[in-house]
């Protein structure tokens, strides 16, 4: 004697296995995706650089490696702080509002301190290393010191702010850092009130 | 994505519509249901018929957790011991990718001598059978190749020393033997080149082997239809569909049983993975655990608990070459077993005590030779192994005689529950 | 029939196992080992080995596949504290994602110990707990003063725990050497305590699936066994 098939309990069990089928697929691929993470091998290699900075003189500039990257220490002339916003207007993202950096350096001076910029040499449009020009009229006839990209063309002011018409779409990174004393950066960390 | 007919329709068509449209180029549906939905399988199947669709399962779990593996792995003699701690500690969730795999190996031979097992009980292998069981022979050499060649990558001093003692076996090939162990090895020891040769043919060359006769396996298996434990052809009774009365299809029936049979399969690989990953050092040798040193030999060499009933028979003979011959001879009988086996019916159920006895000698004597592989050689166990060898092969043996004057009970006319 | 066969099959299986536990029993070259039941679960254990670790072996034995930051994170020490318990023996010259390593230098070794005290990150994993344990605890030293091990003739290492062996009762001392047993086990498998923990939630979810499929499949059948 054949009775019906009871399609509503069968179909309750064709979705339930359904659903916890796919909780467990996704928690499988949970492992294989997250093990694409940076390893810790690969984060202690990336832990934080202190740097000396005690030696460096106004105008220079300092390059040291953290997680792979270079990374500048300019420390910066009264007179180019003062003028710093001069060229504002030329400028695509002045307030760095679409760019990355710890808030502390959400300033024109995109620093704790201002005579110190901290930022990443890496150009935000494709990647290459941006040369450090800081004197005046090297790039443009009106140029007031910065950093010019030679793959592309783009430029960037001494904040390591972009210009407008070039194709680097945001300003230089600045890494998190923090002073360990007057003459030290630990680049890598940052204070906690100032995050 | 354009389709045949130009006419509006609605989302509900959308995917019919694109099913024709691929059907137009690709016979998507006919190999569904020629495969899956249509075909039949007999309704009789067992627990034994779950390992086939298992061993498909290790091997994909094989395949996703190798793939993964090598992306951390180095294959250098310098670094494979490192980088395996390297992904057992430092990669996120390596450790349970590299035991997945490490437990898979283990799992894949489990389910594969269950599955063979099963063949030699129903006779799975007569005709019009032979073929599929020759492509799963050699299924079974490539498996142990590649099983054989992954053991070397952790570069642990088990590793080292098992492929040094299987190398070596070549030597013992007249003439030209030591010639070919040192050619295998590129050196004149197991080194960095065997290491690295032994990674291309374990994770690209060998699996590819694999996939491709895992295909023939099942393209052979559908042309001639399953066998079932009462070894009857379900295509001799048809319904006036003219489909087999004791068939029902594969899709949606055995897919929800294989679905139960991998989950109850996965709770036990997970049971191992997650609290006995070492598998009583079956699974990952303690020796293992020590980089491979070519200086110094462990006290106690074995190979992984797969390769010991092979192993033992190596042992037992006490000639180098003839050993060696046992040992290929054991794996080449079951080729031709189909040609040795001459009884014209299938099933255990329904042969003679001759066949049932001798089964039971056979399975006895391959754990046995299995259990002496795992230990140090000493005469008595020697003896036992070489009693033990001899009743392997008498299988072979018996079968030839015996087949053809089994007193066989009659067939039923339609499978039993 | 077929049960006929199952329990022949059964039968010689058992017998079969009887036999190799029996010469398993027999193995007169084993040497007889102190069971120890330790625990990675248990973090007090661990912290308390780490110090005897750092203390007692630390000067000649590395761990140079664990790092002070892992075993910090899983022992419940900030990073800090890590360092403190596990690298001051570098002089503040060490880092916190360092491995474990010791300050001999393997020239100093060669020449004091005749060997070069191995690396311990997967001693637990390749001799086993037992072993450790019952080696730790099977030092002596007779009325000349010479020092001998009875499980490991010949021994290189001397009686470094001589100290704390003496200042110990006998039981404080057995459960001294298990949290030593316990860290090193941990430190061959950090993935140990995680591995035992998530488990338990794998195979729960597992059992939910195989309860569900078998529902299904039961379901589905249910049209298989009204056909003729």
């Amino acid at each position: 004697m054949i009775e019906p098939v009871n399609k509503a309990r069968r179909q309750f069990l064709v979705g339930a296995t359904g659903v916890v089928g796919a909780v467990g697929a996704t928690c499988v691929a949970v492992p294989f995706v997250s093990s694409w993470q940076p390893s810790e091998k690969a984060q202690a290699a990336g832990a934080p650089v202190d740097v000396d900075i005690s030696a460096l003189s106004v105008g220079q500039m300092l390059t040291v490696e953290w997680r792979g990257k270079p990374v500048w220490i300019v420390r910066r002339s009264a007179e180019s702080l003062a003028k710093i916003d001069a060229q504002a207007t030329e400028l695509r993202d002045p307030a760095s509002e679409k760019s990355t950096q710890p808030t502390f350096a959400k300033n024109a001076h995109r620093s704790l301190k201002p005579e110190y910029l901290v930022a990443v040499g890496v150009c935000t449009h494709l990647g290459c290393a941006p040369l450090y020009k800081p004197n005046e009229g090297t790039v443009t006839p009106d140029w007031q010191g910065g950093f010019f990209c030679p793959c592309h063309g783009s430029r960037f002011d001494l904040s390591g702010r972009v210009f407008k018409s070039v194709p680097a779409p945001t300003n230089l990174e600045v890494p998190p850092y923090r002073f360990l004393s007057d003459t030290m950066i630990r680049i890598g960390e940052q204070d906690k009130e100032t995050a | 994505m354009s389709t045949p007919n130009k006419k509006p329709h609605s989302s509900q068509n959308t995917g019919v519509d694109l099913l024709a449209w691929i059907d137009e180029r690709f016979p998507l549906t006919q190999v569904w249901n020629e495969h899956v939905a249509q075909y039949y399988a007999p309704k009789n199947f067992n627990f034994y018929y779950f390992f086939g669709a298992l061993a498909l399962l290790v091997l994909v779990n094989q395949l996703i957790t190798g793939i993964w593996l090598t992306m951390s792995y180095k294959p250098d003699a310098a670094h494979a011991f490192d980088s395996i701690e390297y992904i057992m500690r430092d990669v996120d969730w390596g450790w349970l990718i590299r035991y997945m795999h490490s437990t898979g190996a283990s799992a894949f031979f489990i389910v594969i001598y269950f599955h063979m097992f099963r063949g030699l009980m129903y006779g799975s292998y007569q005709k019009p059978r032979e073929l599929v069981w020759l492509i799963g022979m050699m299924l079974f050499l490539v498996l142990m190749a590649e099983a054989f060649m992954g053991y070397l990558l952790p570069w642990g001093q088990m590793s080292y020393w098992g492929a040094q003692v299987i190398i070596s076996l070549f030597g013992a090939v007249p003439i030209v033997g030591d010639q070919m162990a040192t050619w295998i090895r590129g050196d004149f020891v197991i080194s960095d080149a065997t290491l690295n040769r032994f990674f291309a043919l374990h994770v690209i060359a060998l699996p590819l082997v694999l996939v491709v006769l895992v295909y023939l396996h099942i393209v052979a298996l559908h042309k001639v239809g399953s066998n079932n434990p009462d070894g009857i052809d379900i295509k001799k009774n048809k319904n006036h569909l003219g489909l087999p009365k004791d068939g029902i299809p594969f899709h949606p029936y055995y897919s929800v049983k294989d679905m139960m049979g991998a989950a109850g399969f996965m709770f036990f690989f997970a049971l191992v993975i997650f609290y006995w990953p070492e598998g009583g050092g079956f699974f990952l040798e303690a020796p293992n655990f020590e980089p491979a040193n070519p200086m110094k030999t462990p006290e106690h060499i074995a190979p992984v608990w797969y390769f010991t009933p092979f192993y033992a028979i190596l042992r037992a003979v006490p000639d180098k070459l003839l050993g060696v011959m046992a040992m290929g001879m054991a794996i080449m009988f079951l080729f031709v077993l189909p040609w040795l086996d001459r009884c014209k019916v299938r099933s255990i159920r329904y042969r003679g005590w001759q066949f049932k006895a001798n089964l039971t000698m056979f399975v006895v004597s391959f754990m046995a030779l299995g259990y002496l592989g795992t230990q140090a050689p000493t005469a008595g166990l020697t003896m036992l192994a070489q009693f033990f060898t001899f009743t392997y092969f008498s299988y072979f043996v018996l079968m030839w005689l015996t087949s053809p004057m089994e007193k066989t009970k009659p067939l039923p006319e339609r499978v039993t529950e | 029939m077929m049960l006929g066969f199952k329990r022949v099959l059964l039968l010689l299986v058992s017998f079969i196992m009887a036999f190799s536990l029996s010469v398993q029993a027999s193995d007169a070259y084993a040497p007889k080992l102190d069971q120890v039941k330790t625990s990675v679960l248990d973090t007090a254990s661990l912290q308390r080995g780490a110090d005897i670790y750092a203390q007692y072996c630390m000067g000649c034995h590395s761990l140079k596949y664990l790092r002070v930051s892992r075993a910090a994170r899983d022992l419940e020490w900030t990073p800090e504290e890590g360092i403190g318990h596990l690298q001051y023996l570098r002089d503040g010259k060490g880092k916190v994602h360092d491995a474990i390593l010791t300050t001999l230098d393997a020239q100093t070794a060669k020449v004091a110990f005749g060997v070069l005290p191995p690396d311990l990150s997967l001693e637990a994993r390749l001799r086993g707990t037992d072993w450790l344990y019952t080696f730790l605890r099977s030092y002596e030293r007779d009325a000349q003063g010479k020092v001998s091990n009875r499980l490991f003739d010949g021994v290189a290492m001397p009686f470094v725990l001589e100290g704390l062996q003496k200042s110990l009762p006998p039981a404080a001392f057995d459960a001294a050497v298990a949290d030593l047993v316990n860290f090193l086990d941990y430190a061959a498998e950090p993935a140990k305590p995680i591995r035992l923990m998530l488990g338990w939630w794998v195979l729960g979810f597992l059992a939910l699936l195989f309860v569900l499929t078998y529902l299904l499949k039961k379901e589905f059948w249910r049209d298989v066994k009204h056909q003729a």
